[in-house]
């Protein structure tokens, strides 16, 4: 039984992963570098759901929205007032990455001042947080739902992303931005929403993460690095490749939790991306 | 007084780290956030080497820069190929995977309780225990690193590096070998990172993973970009600044932990703010 429970840890790992990377890859491919402020947003959206839920005590379905707009809010106005205009001065990637890691760097000292370095546990009682048995494995509520809502939102976006208008004008901005400007796609409107967007998945990531196990300032960047990891290892074009990357990822980390042990987990992203760079550098699935 | 050679000692050695870090990202352009990890590598050769094997400081000035220099040589022989973007985030891994190796190998680092009572340098029978003398020895080494940067900065080796950071295929195109001189910066530049963290080891006599992260190497990248990339003196005169005005916090009595936040959060929005309006630093010439 004890595999069917690593299974389900994968399942919960990997679906948070996918999360991340389908918010991360919207930008990562509309912008063309790692912007790690998208962590930044992770971390909002997971202090802004404790400040609204534990600490203002609004009722629960409210606080989410409230902070996943937030959290969008923040990642849509850092790109409005910081990269886009860097990019319109056509600054070299050099100077994006800086001001990206600088950013990330304020905003999780900011909130460490805040709310204090600590685990912020989100939920208001722990015995909210109690356990299911699922076939004989455990999961609590939380990683529980966490599956099926993000299994869903995956859906969701594989329809808008492929099938519908938006998704093709998404595309054609992610594919080249200034010919999709001259047939008449506004470049800067759907950037700004790409943007809130990703920010709103980021800050789902963070209030997951903040309701499971609680969240730190660090989690921003250690969350950030595995993302870019996946999206890398995915293949940076393409959207089912991050997918399938997050499952990796999580099936590599998990397996080395279980022969290696708790501690070694932390490092298993970046064993995974130097293997990828070296090896096949355009990922999995290439485009 | 004992307070200014304090943060003079602590200027000297930031000093080396940026002038280091200014030898591989501004003179040849390399995007690396693996500063903090050779730092670290000269910290805890240092460290291992005085407590567990009873080696003078003196002489593991001598060996760390060789560990660092060796390490730097495998991992650039294996980033090579790696430009821009993916030479940092490959730095990036590294980076992690040094501190995670730090934080788990007990036997060696000491996991997460670090390492303590490392010694204060010694030679015949003199003692450097002082602040006072400590200071001497460090301004020694900073002297070297500096004459070390100058040499670098104007020999044809140096001019080398530069067309490298402005362009890498037109130097390609004359048939110079770009990787290999990629290659000698990078090595060179772990070897000078390496006397800082010996010198820190040894000053601060205790040092844990904690002291090398990401963090650190946000802090190296503030303080070359704010004095200005790709001058020696730049990292000098941003070494100078982002130790001693941060100082100031502790004359408003911010608690310990909230001046470190502030510290940080301080030395980020300096570099977006950098990045937005004086890219070039204070004293710089190159353009990004």
């Amino acid at each position: 039984m004890i595999t069917w429970q690593i299974i389900l840890y994968i399942l919960y790992a990997g679906v948070l992963y996918s999360l991340l990377v389908i918010g991360f890859g919207f930008i990562l491919r509309s912008v063309k570098f790692f912007n790690v402020a998208y962590g930044g947003a992770f971390l909002v959206g997971g202090y802004m759901m404790f400040l609204f839920y534990r600490v203002l005590v609004i009722s629960f379905i409210p606080a989410i929205f409230l902070s996943l707009f937030i959290s969008g809010l923040y990642l849509f106005l850092s790109h409005k007032f910081i990269f886009s205009f860097l990019i319109n001065r056509k600054a070299n990637n050099f100077v994006l990455l800086i001001a990206s890691f600088g950013f990330l760097t304020a905003t999780s000292s900011v909130l460490g001042m805040i709310f204090g370095s600590q685990a912020t546990i989100i939920a208001r009682r722990l015995s909210d947080i109690h356990s299911l048995n699922i076939f004989g494995g455990t999961l609590n509520i939380v990683e529980a739902l966490a599956i099926i809502i993000i299994f869903t939102l995956i859906c969701i976006f594989a329809f808008i992303y492929f099938k519908t208008h938006f998704g093709r004008v998404i595309r054609a901005v992610e594919d080249d931005s200034e010919v999709a400007e001259l047939v008449g796609i506004p470049k800067g409107k759907i950037f700004s929403q790409l943007f809130f967007i990703g920010g709103a998945l980021a800050g789902l990531g963070g209030i997951i993460q903040g309701l499971n196990v609680g969240i730190v300032p660090a989690s921003g960047l250690l969350f950030m690095l595995p993302v870019i990891v996946i999206s890398v290892l995915g293949g940076i074009r393409s959207f089912w490749g991050g997918i399938i990357g997050a499952f990796i990822l999580a099936i590599a980390q998990k397996l080395t939790v279980v022969f290696f042990g708790g501690s070694w987990e932390q490092a298993v992203p970046f064993v995974i991306l130097i293997i990828v760079l070296l090896v096949r550098p355009e990922g999995i699935l290439k485009k | 007084m004992e307070y200014i050679f304090h943060i003079t000692i602590l200027i000297s050695i930031y000093g080396i780290l940026a002038l280091a870090q200014n030898l591989v990202m501004g003179s040849a352009g390399l995007l690396t956030i693996a500063g903090a990890a050779f730092y670290g590598i000269g910290a805890y050769t240092a460290a291992i080497l005085a407590t567990a094997f009873g080696f003078n400081i003196f002489t593991t000035l001598i060996i760390a820069p060789i560990v660092a220099g060796l390490i730097a040589l495998g991992i650039g022989i294996s980033f090579a190929r790696f430009r821009d973007d993916y030479f940092l985030l490959a730095t990036l891994g590294f980076l992690m995977i040094f501190n995670t190796v730090v934080r788990n190998w007990e036997n060696v680092t000491g996991g997460s309780f670090g390492i303590a009572g490392i010694p204060k340098p010694h030679i015949f029978s003199l003692t450097f225990d002082t602040p006072f003398s400590f200071l001497v020895l460090a301004l020694i080494v900073l002297f070297i690193v500096i004459g070390i940067c100058y040499f670098i900065s104007r020999s044809s080796f140096g001019r080398v590096l530069n067309a490298i950071r402005e362009d890498e295929d037109a130097l390609k195109i004359f048939g110079y070998k770009t990787s290999t001189y990629k290659l000698m910066v990078f090595v060179i530049g772990a070897m000078l990172s390496s006397l800082g963290g010996v010198l820190l080891a040894s000053y601060i006599t205790f040092i844990d993973a904690n002291l090398f992260t990401v963090n650190e190497s946000i802090l190296l990248w503030a303080m070359i970009i704010l004095g200005g990339i790709a001058k020696n003196r730049g990292a000098l005169l941003g070494a100078l600044l982002l130790i001693t005005i941060p100082e100031a916090l502790r004359f408003f009595g911010f608690p310990n932990e909230i001046a470190g936040l502030m510290r940080q959060c301080i030395y980020g929005l300096l570099l977006v703010f950098l990045m937005l309006y004086r890219p070039k630093g204070i004293l710089g010439q190159y353009k990004l």
